[in-house]
């Protein structure tokens, strides 16, 4: 269940850009998320929905991408996107291959509605700006 | 109006960040930090405790536990007069950085000389998050089953060292050892794996031996 955290994490720096941009509310929120992280996309949605119920992002959708995993060969060096448990090369058979890419977790676009022109701020950092 | 904005931003930014604050801590303390992982129940307080006990005049353990929510284990640590900070979890499933870092401010780092980490038992969730920690340890018992590595490969992928605890109670259960093993060197080539029982001590030395050689790396040159 740490589909909770991570939904947390998401939702923190949502609420962040929102802020930043008069509190304007979240309509869409993307994430990358690695074939590696064992999270089921199907539960970080209902985290993140359910954390959010009483912010800004209440009833946002959260896209989740999935990214692919890939591996080296720790012999070879031959790299390829494995479709068994051990990780086996294609090419000399060597199992346990180091991943590559798979651990992706991020936070890719926050689209917000009714932004009002004079309050929007397209950078996430504007420290002490205030819409009023 | 309606506006995108790109953020292109890692999720566990902050976890990491602390987790990176953790390790310059304790490098600066020059101690080593273990995180235990397994199901509840496979026997991390049981190794930390044979731990503590053997290795009580040589290497100075202090020990963070984590535990979803009653004090019992850091009880047990306490009762053999090592040093121990209880993190609950209030049913959280696993540890985070920031509660381990704020676990540190409780521990006179400059008294041990290693720390151990025990995580919240569970299989999922510990693995993706990092404490800081120097190694991590994967520990599976007997009653669990062989196919455990399978079901759960990104732990055993990411550990350092994987341990079979409860050895003594292999000849009541029907645990294929062989596929066991074939699956963790599938895995992770590069593990250490070591067979213990902390019942009848079986295996308890290589236990000792690993932690010896993460606290002195260089100290191996004896065998
Ligand atoms: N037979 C046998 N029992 C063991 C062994 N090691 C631990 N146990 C028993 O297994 C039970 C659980 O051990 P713990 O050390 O508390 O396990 P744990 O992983 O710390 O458990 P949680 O903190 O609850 O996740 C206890 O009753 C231990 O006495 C072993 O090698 N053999
Ligand atoms: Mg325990
Ligand atoms: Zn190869």
């Amino acid at each position: 269940m740490h589909e909770f955290g991570i939904a947390d994490a998401i939702l923190a720096k949502t609420l962040e850009i929102s802020a930043a941009n008069g509190g304007a509310s979240v309509e869409r929120v993307q994430v990358l998320v690695g074939g590696l992280r064992q999270l089921v996309p199907e539960m970080l949605e209902f985290a993140f929905n359910a954390l959010a119920a009483e912010t800004a992002a209440r009833g946002a959708a959260l896209d989740v991408e999935l990214a692919p995993v890939r591996v080296v060969c720790r012999n070879c060096e031959h790299a390829f996107e494995p479709d068994d448990l051990f990780w086996t090369c294609p090419v000399c058979g060597t199992c346990g291959a180091n991943a590559v890419t798979g651990d992706e977790l991020i936070l890719k676009s926050v689209t917000l509605a009714d932004v009002a022109p004079e309050t929007a701020s397209a950078r996430p950092e504007p420290s002490g700006e205030k819409g009023r | 109006m309606t506006m995108e904005i790109h953020v292109v931003q890692k999720v566990m930014k902050v976890n990491d960040e602390i987790a990176q604050a953790i390790r310059s801590r304790l490098e600066a303390a020059r101690i080593p930090a273990v995180n235990l992982m397994s199901a509840p129940g496979s026997g991390k307080t049981s190794l930390i405790e044979t731990a503590i006990r053997s290795l009580r005049d040589t290497v100075r353990i202090g020990v963070i536990e984590g535990d979803p929510d009653t004090t019992r284990d850091a009880e047990r640590i306490a009762a053999l007069g090592a040093p121990v900070v209880q993190i609950n979890t209030a049913g959280g499933c696993h540890l985070e950085a920031n509660l381990v870092n704020r676990a540190l401010d409780d521990l006179d780092l400059d008294a041990l000389d290693l720390l151990v980490i025990e995580n919240v038992g569970n299989l999922v969730c510990p693995v993706e998050f990092d404490l800081g920690e120097t190694r991590r340890a994967a520990i599976i018992s007997i009653p669990e089953g062989h196919d455990k590595p399978a079901k759960y490969p990104k732990l055993f992928r990411t550990a350092d060292v994987v341990i079979l605890n409860k050895i003594d109670l292999l000849p009541y259960v029907d645990f294929d050892e062989p596929r066991f093993t074939g699956d963790v060197r599938g895995l992770n080539p590069d593990a250490s794996l070591l067979r213990v029982s902390c019942r009848t001590g079986e295996g308890v030395l290589g236990w000792l031996d690993w932690l010896r050689a993460v606290v002195q790396p260089t100290a191996q040159v004896g065998r």
